[in-house]
This record gives structure tokens, sequence and C-alpha cells, in this order.
């Protein structure tokens, strides 16, 4: 019985812990809210008078909006852990261990982020459904969403290992992450989907490694066809392995740094 | 008189914390507060040039008075005159005259030389820029801090910041100097250190210096006026002195006898008694100490005596359990 | 009172000065959000043609400029204001106290953060690049810009001062204050009742944006004066509940430095 008696205790502290973290959750996910709000105040005042632009309706808009919102606010802050652990230099500890260092961070924050996306996606479903009622084709898209949603976000994970990494050479990486960001925020569509770019953009744009953070999950969602699905993943997945080759290469060049440098 | 406090009063709500899964949810809700009497009906005054020590244990309303008495915060009840002002009425008038150092907080910018805050801190107070170099040199001079005048302060170390500090506050030459635990957390040494520094400028420029402790060293060694609280009251104010001649006229005698203690006499009194071993106080106000030496030497036959004067720590307990 | 702001600004400046580095990437980390925004803005003009609701690429431009340089001012001339949550609880206001100074203006522009600097030039940059040179127009941005710094603060200082009263409002405050920002960065007029009012008062991005984006397009006196006057309520309002606060102050000896 006290052995019981002990296990709930650590549930019920932590659980009790975790209260702290409510009121900072809670107004994470109410700038979520209001930046649907605002979203939808834009939204539907440029959609007035017409049904279709570039070829979506305000409500194919705004749940687009809310999807490439969910992959950019679930993201795991990984790039900064890694900075940090490069500038302490406990990253040594990392590196005896029995496995490898990019793997074990690439899990962890996928863990993370998982946890993070399913509450801001229940969310963004009840708020898009408020504001402009249900998106069609939401149930049978959803399946093939999910698994894009969370290749969009290994994607950006990939990019926070190689970002992360850079502190091998540079004490500051944080503006590397910036223009990652603003890049995946114009150019990958996050903000705006990118069928509204002038049409000598949207090739390039479309092809782009930012598009599959953003755009290619979200539009397969809102305009659901085998063929987005198909570009999406076979999108993804070329360029997941391309940049996870680059971290490995990247790692192993600033494995020789270290044995060069003794840590 | 430089500072005037009549029948001071201040209570602090705090939120109390449930314990327990239910007292977490419960405090998001309906939080309940508790309120603590910080500092209760307290009333003494101070004369100019005197060093007086406002001295208490953790949690006694030290800290409180004094933040009371320099304006930072509101009374409840009471009245305090500082320099024949009121602090919150001509608090920036006021503050032109006194000074205080908090030694839990900073008043310099910590990636910055103390340097630069003290130019800062003059043009605070409205100097110019003359009178501010050379107030500098002055206090650079006095407190010894020429070498590390300009390196930033997160390099000093602790003595050296609080050097830095009390220099801080004097460069407006204030007429009062409150010194909120100034030698919290130095080594021997360095506390040596600050209070010649502290008696000096008293003596210097005739500052009327105020400060808390709970070090009874730093009352013992410069402040002839002493002020003891405790759960926010009052619970001695008098002359170091007088506190050493009614409590420090106790003495302690530690004996051990061939057989168990038996004297019963006028000012002897009998604080522990083990088998042989026994522990007497006394009172030397009420005996002398040669008529219990006899008493002892007929009665008993000694084996081992020890005779201690009581530590001013002991002292200050005692005080503070109101036990004068 | 001016000496010992100037004294601050100089004093914080050189500071700043002393992480060069730190503060070069601050002014390029606003330069490109405010960058990258600003192409949102045009590709999205670009694909619609036109206006939205009367705002026209030129006034949205308009908006950003102005919430660049105001912020900017803000964060630049009136610093510590985002941190008197944390002053307060922590009890880092005894210092101020100490001090024989108005509270408020000592307190507010003692500190400056280097990263307005990117703003103020942002938004004097946006303004050449997008609007008029005319003397009275550019005169009239500048006023604007300093009015919205000063009715921005009272507004931060407004919600700071909760903690007063409540406990910690750091949090919550700090809400409030990047929303003002987050709506003035899109045409006041795409908003309508009920959610106008809370915009006009609670988030008052209306006072603080949209009107003196109205008056700039057209003048019209009656409604500078009426803004004129909700400003002053603004500032009058944040003073008097910092100074019923400070009744309630408590102190607190948490072991503390100046940073």
């Amino acid at each position: 019985m006290t052995h019981l008696r002990k296990y709930r205790m650590i549930f019920s502290c932590t659980i009790r812990d975790q209260f702290a973290y409510i009121p900072a959750y809670l107004i994470g996910n109410i700038f979520f809210v209001i930046i649907l709000f605002v979203f939808f105040s834009l939204w539907s005042v440029i959609y007035r008078g017409q049904n279709l632009i570039a070829g979506l309706s305000l409500t194919q808009t705004l749940w687009y909006l809310s999807f490439t919102e969910a992959v950019e606010l679930s993201k795991a802050r990984v790039y900064i852990q890694i900075q940090e652990e490069v500038k302490e230099g406990s990253i040594a500890y990392a590196l005896g261990r029995p496995y490898s260092y990019n793997g074990f961070k690439v899990a962890r924050s996928l863990g993370e982020s998982l946890v993070k996306v399913i509450p801001i996606m229940l969310l963004g479903f009840i708020v898009c459904f408020l504001f402009t009622g249900m998106l069609p084709g939401y149930w049978s898209a959803l399946p093939f969403g999910i698994i894009l949603i969370i290749g969009g976000i290994t994607l950006n994970i990939m990019w926070g290992l190689i970002i992360g990494l850079l502190a091998f050479w540079t004490e500051e990486v944080t503006p590397f992450y910036w223009i990652l960001q603003k890049l995946i925020f114009i150019a990958g569509g996050m903000f705006l989907p990118i069928d509204f770019f002038p049409d000598w953009l949207q090739t390039a744009a479309k092809a782009a490694p930012f598009a599959f953070s953003a755009y290619w999950p979200a539009i397969t969602m809102v305009d659901f066809s085998m063929e987005n699905f198909r570009t999406a993943l076979f999108g993804q997945a070329f360029y997941i392995a391309v940049l996870a080759f680059t971290a490995y290469l990247i790692f192993r060049t600033a494995l020789k740094k270290i044995h060069v440098q003794g840590g | 008189m430089v500072l005037e406090v009549d029948g001071l009063s201040k209570t602090f709500k705090s939120r109390v914390k449930g314990s327990g899964f239910k007292g977490s949810l419960k405090n998001m809700f309906s939080p309940e507060y508790r309120s603590i009497e910080a500092v209760n009906d307290i009333s003494f005054s101070v004369e100019e040039g005197e060093i007086t020590a406002f001295i208490g244990p953790n949690g006694a309303g030290k800290s409180t008075t004094i933040k009371l008495i320099t304006g930072i915060l509101y009374p409840d009840e009471g009245r305090v005159s500082v320099l024949n002002m009121d602090p919150h009425k001509d608090r920036k008038k006021l503050a032109y005259r006194i000074g205080a150092v908090f030694g839990q907080k900073s008043q310099l910018w910590y990636h910055l030389p103390p340097s630069d805050s003290f130019d800062l801190l003059g043009s605070i107070y409205n100097l110019s820029a003359p009178e501010i170099k050379k107030r500098v040199a002055y206090l650079t001079q006095v407190f010894e801090i020429g070498p590390f005048l300009n390196q930033a302060v997160r390099k000093l170390s602790l003595g050296q910041r609080i050097r830095c500090e009390i220099a801080a506050s004097l460069i407006h030459s204030p007429e009062i100097l409150f010194l909120d635990e100034p030698t919290i957390g130095l080594d021997v040494v360095v506390k040596q250190r600050i209070r010649e520094l502290i008696t000096r400028i008293n003596q210097d420029s005739k500052v009327t210096v105020f400060l808390t402790s709970h070090d009874t060293c730093d009352i013992e060694k410069i402040c002839r006026r002493v002020i003891v609280i405790n759960k926010g009251q009052m619970v001695w104010d008098g002359s170091v002195k007088q506190m050493k001649y009614s409590l420090l006229n106790k003495r302690i005698i530690n004996v051990r006898l061939e057989e168990p203690v038996a004297l019963n006499m006028k000012g002897v009194e009998l604080l522990k008694e083990k088998g042989c071993s026994a522990k007497l106080e006394v009172d030397l106000t009420v005996t002398s100490m040669k008529k219990v030496m006899s008493a002892l030497v007929t009665r008993h036959n000694i084996s081992d005596i020890s005779i201690s004067t009581m530590p001013m720590d002991e002292v200050i307990s005692s005080i503070y359990e109101g036990g004068v | 009172m001016w000496k010992l702001l100037k004294k601050y600004f100089v004093f914080n400046l050189s500071a700043g000065m002393e992480y060069r580095a730190s503060f070069l990437i601050q002014v390029f980390g606003m330069f490109l959000n405010n960058c990258a925004f600003i192409f949102f803005w045009m590709i999205l003009y670009k694909r619609i043609g036109g206006d939205i609701n009367g705002y026209g690429f030129s006034d949205v431009m308009f908006l950003w400029a102005l919430a660049a340089l105001g912020y900017g001012l803000a964060e630049v001339f009136m610093g510590n204001s985002r941190f008197i949550s944390s002053i307060i609880y922590k009890g880092e206001l005894d210092v101020y106290l100490l001090q024989p100074r108005a509270i408020l203006p000592n307190l507010v522009c003692s500190r400056m953060n280097t990263a307005g600097w990117g703003d103020v030039t942002y938004g004097i940059v946006l303004y050449f690049l997008t609007q008029s040179f005319e003397p009275h127009k550019v005169l009239m941005f500048l006023v604007f810009s300093i009015l919205m710094a000063v009715v921005f603060t009272a507004v931060r200082i407004i919600y700071h001062s909760l903690t007063f009263f409540l406990g910690n409002a750091e949090q919550f405050a700090g809400t409030i204050t990047e929303m003002v920002i987050m709506f003035i960065l899109y045409p006041g007029s795409i908003f309508s009742a009920p959610s106008t009012w809370i915009l006009h008062s609670v988030i008052p991005a209306a006072l603080v944006a949209w009107i003196p984006a109205e008056i700039f397009a057209s003048f019209d006196l009656k409604k500078l004066l009426v803004l004129l006057s909700a400003d002053v309520a603004i500032i009058i309002l944040s003073v008097v509940v910092f100074q019923a606060g400070l009744k309630k102050y408590s102190s607190g000896n948490r072991m503390g430095t100046r940073i």
C-alpha cells in the first residue's frame, strides 16, 4: 500500500506542478484564437462580393491559415536547446551515450510538438467552425492531413537541427532561425496561400522546401486530392532526407572540430 | 529630533496556498488571504548624529520599518516624521536629504562600472558635473574603491560591491543614512572594515546613521543606541550601555560537584541541572560573585568550575523572548 | 526633468553599445520581421487590386510606419515600462522611491531597449518610401508617432500596475500590449461592432493608430480634438492607477541587481 501511495503522490505533484504552466499555455492558445479572428475579419472583407479568389473560398482560406499556424505554433525549440548544449559544452556528455545525438533530438522534439499540436488542432477546429462553418471534406482529408502535418513538423525539426548545429561555428544562431522563419512565413505560404502569389513566383515557391512546412499540408487539408497528397508527401520525404543528410554531414564535421579542439 | 515615529503599524496580506490537489484548484479561482502584522504600534525617535541599531530576528519587521520611514511603503496607521517632513507628502524633497542602502538590493547598474552609476546618480540628485567629480573623488578615497571604480559591477566581490553601494548612497551628502543589513553575507574581515567606514562617515560629516542588522557584533561595535523588535513589536529601546548593564550584568557559572547542587540564594537562578553538574545564572545587580563563590565553596566540594559572561547573542535572544 | 531624461538616454545608449553584436542582431531581426510582413501586404494587394474597406496599400504602409516608429520610440525612451510588473513584484521599486524624482518618468525612462532602434529606423525609412514628403504630412507623422509612444506606454503602465493589486500580472499585461501591436498592423475598418468597442477601450488600437491614420489621410480638426482628449484621459488614468497601486506596494527582500 505504501508503495502505491508513493506513486500517487508523485503523480499528483507532477500534475500540480503543471498547473503553474496553465496560464502561459492558455495565453498562447488565446493568441491563436485572436489571430484567427483577425484573419477572419480581414478575409471576410476581402471576399465581400466574390466567392472564390485564386480558386479558394473564404472558408478554405481561413481553415488553411489555421493549419499553417498549427504547424508553426507547435514547433519545438530544438535549435535553442542545441545552441545551449554546444555553448555549455554539455554536448560532450551526450556524445558519450549509446545513441545518435541527432536521432535523440529529433525524437524528443517530435514528442514535444505532437503534444502541442493536438489541442491547437482542436481549438482551430472549433474556432474556424464557429466563424465559417464546417470545411467541406474535412473528415475525409483529415487522415492524410495529419500525416502531412507531422511531416511539416518533422521538416521544421530538421531545420532546427541544422541551425542549432551551426552554433559550433558561430556564437549566436538566432538570426539564422529568423531568416528561416520569415522564409517559411512568406515563401512557405504560412500567412497567405501560395496560390495568391503572382504566377511567376508560384511555381518556384511551391517547389521550394519552405512550402512543404506550411503550404502543402494545409492546402491538402482544404483542397484534397490524391495528387496533392502525393506531391506533398514525396516532397516532404525528399526534403527531410536531404536535410537529415545535411545535418549528419554538419554533425560529422563538428565532431572533427571537437576532437581537434578537445571539446 | 531628526526622526520621529509614532504608533506605526503595517499589515500585509498574503495569499494562502492550499495544500494538495484540491488546494491548488481552489487557489486558482478563489484565493484566500491571510494578514500578517509586519509592524505593530512602534514609536521611537532618533537624535541628530546618533548611530542607532535596529535589530531583531528574521521577519521581525526591521526592513518594513525602514521602508515605512523612507517613504517606500505606506503605513496603515501612525505617523512618521523625518527631518520634519512626511515621507509621503514630501517624498521628493526628503529624498535629497536621505540616503539608503539595502544590502539585498543594488542601486548600481550590474553591467556597468560603479563610476558610471555614480555619475548618473549624481545627476538624479541634481548635482553639477564638477560637484559630482569632487564628491566621487572624496568617496573614492574614503572607501578605497579606486582600484575597481572602472570595473563592471558584476565582476566585483560582495565586499567591494557593498562599499560601492554605501558610497553611492552618500553621493548627495545626505543627512541621514539608512542601512538595511549592510554586512549580510560578508566575511569577518570585510564586516569589520564596513563597520569602521560607517563609524568614520558618522564622525566626519555628522551623518545620522540608522541601521538594521541581525549581527549582534555590528551593534556592539558601532552603536550607542539600540532598538529591538520582535514579531512587529518593540521590545527594547535604550542605549547599548544600558542594555549591557541590565543584561550583561549576568554571569553564567558551570559547576561540577561531588553531590547534587543545593543552593538557594537571592540573585542566583538554577538554569540546568544534571546529576552533579549544574548551570547557574548570577545577577550581579542583586548579589556579588564573592558571595556566591563562598556559598558554593562552604556547602559543596567543587571538582570543576567555569564562569562566563552572557554572550551578546544570548542577551538579544533573551530580549526577543521577552525575558527583560 | 528633461536633463535627467537626456542623461538616461546617453547613459543607456553607451551601455547598449557595450553589447554591439547583440544590438545589431536585434536591429537586424526587427528589420527582417517587418520586411516579411510588408511583402505579405504587397502580394495581397496585388492579387485583390483596389482597397480593403477604404484602406489602400499606402494606408496600410502608413499604419506600419506609425506602429514601427511609435513602438520604437516607446522602447528607446520609455523602455522600462514593459518591466514594471517584475519591478513591482520583485520589490525593486524601492530604488526609484528613494530618489528625488517624479516616480513614473524616472521609472519608465531609466531603461532603453536597444532593439527599439531597429523599429525607429524602419518606421522612418518606410514612411519616406511609401508616403508623402509634404512638410505638414511629415510633421503629422512625427507627432502621431510620439503620441502613440506615450499612449502605448500609458496603456502598459495601466496593465502592469495591476500587479500592485492582483499579484504578478506580467503575462497578462504583456499579452494585452502585444495584442495592441498586432491589431494596429491591420486596417481598422475590417473590424465591426462589438469587437470595435474592445478595440477602442480595453485594447485601444483605434486610439493608438487607426484614428491617427484617418486624420493623416484627411485632416479633421474635430476628430483630432476628440483623439487628443482620449489620449489625455488614458495618460491621466495611468498615473491615477499607478499612484493608487503605490499605496499597496509591499516591497520585498529578493536579491536583485540592476541590469
